[in-house]
């Protein structure tokens, strides 16, 4: 099984979410800084890479957790892998999509605007940082929710 | 094996190629009347669906050859299905650009259709002007990637 945790660039939303589903962020408090910054994949997507799936990691229920930049357009990106699996034979119930973008903090939107796309890292990471942090526990319900749906599926199978 | 033909709207050139992949356009001549009207119903029901696989036929050493519409992001898209095949073992797949045989034309018919007073046949004409124009440069496209 795979789940995908989608935001717009792939590089802190995302990878905030699936870090709190790996354990690799604390689910009880709000990391520190210097935590995030030790996150893999925690703002080092290049644009280039948008729509590439990294991979983070296996949870305890066995799902492989992988992290997309999708931009805007996920009504766009996540029919074509759809169709093209289900051509390709591959069953549609061994895969989910998660939109991580649902705690957006403006903050993080600008900063990651800043550090991705201008380049300016130093100034763009804390910001990003600090906008995560800020509503840190709305992607901690989100991860919550997405794994009780997980183990819930793995009771009925 | 599978070929994905993909370009902005998916049911202009992309799918243009396609047919000249699995031989439903002749390469000799320009498609019928009835080819004309068929894939300009295809532009008019599909082409603002973005995203969703067309199955066109097979090709003569019987891959499955598909049409893709990606509006701008057809590298977004392509590194999302690449990336997906090796996460699920398929390495079957060729994508194949069709982006730069597009043109301007779709984009009037697209935007065209959507205005109810215009004319069906009015449309159809400048279908009809973009596949006479494009179809020698898919064709010489799809020769090249053959």
């Amino acid at each position: 099984m795979k789940l995908f945790y989608c935001c717009y660039g792939g590089a802190h939303t995302s990878v905030t979410c699936a870090s709190i589903h790996l354990g690799y962020l604390p689910d009880d408090r709000v990391p520190e800084a210097r935590e995030f910054w030790a996150v893999p994949f925690y703002d080092k997507m290049e644009s280039s890479m948008l729509g590439t799936p990294v991979y983070m990691g296996r949870d305890l229920f066995g799902w492989d957790i992988y992290i997309m930049g999708m931009k805007n357009k996920k009504q766009l990106v996540i029919p074509a892998i759809r169709s093209c699996l289900s051509a390709c034979g591959i069953d549609l119930n061994r895969l989910y999509f998660v939109n991580a973008l649902a705690a957006l903090h403006p903050a993080t939107s600008i900063g990651g605007i800043a550090s991705r796309r201008f380049g300016l890292v130093s100034l763009g990471r804390p910001l990003t940082i600090w906008g995560i942090r800020k509503t840190y526990f709305s992607y901690v319900s989100l991860v919550k929710e997405v794994k009780q749906n997980l183990k819930a599926e793995l009771d009925l199978s | 094996m599978s070929i994905i033909y993909y370009s902005f709207w998916g049911t202009y050139a992309a799918y243009t190629m396609a047919a000249l992949r699995i031989g439903l356009y002749s390469d000799k001549n320009l498609p019928t009347e009835e080819q004309i009207s068929a894939q300009y119903l295809l532009c008019r029901r599909f082409a603002d669906q973005p995203g969703n696989l067309i199955y066109v036929g097979l090709d003569s050493q019987y891959r499955e050859v598909y049409s893709l519409g990606c509006n701008r992001h057809g590298g977004m898209i392509v590194r999302a299905l690449c990336g997906m095949n090796k996460i699920f073992g398929i390495d079957s797949l060729q994508m194949i650009s069709a982006e730069s045989l597009e043109g301007d034309l779709p984009f009037l018919i697209q935007r065209l259709s959507r205005l109810n007073f215009i004319p069906e046949r009015m449309l159809k004409k400048l279908f009809r002007i973009w596949l006479e124009r494009s179809f020698k440069k898919c064709l010489k496209a799809g020769e090249k990637k053959i």
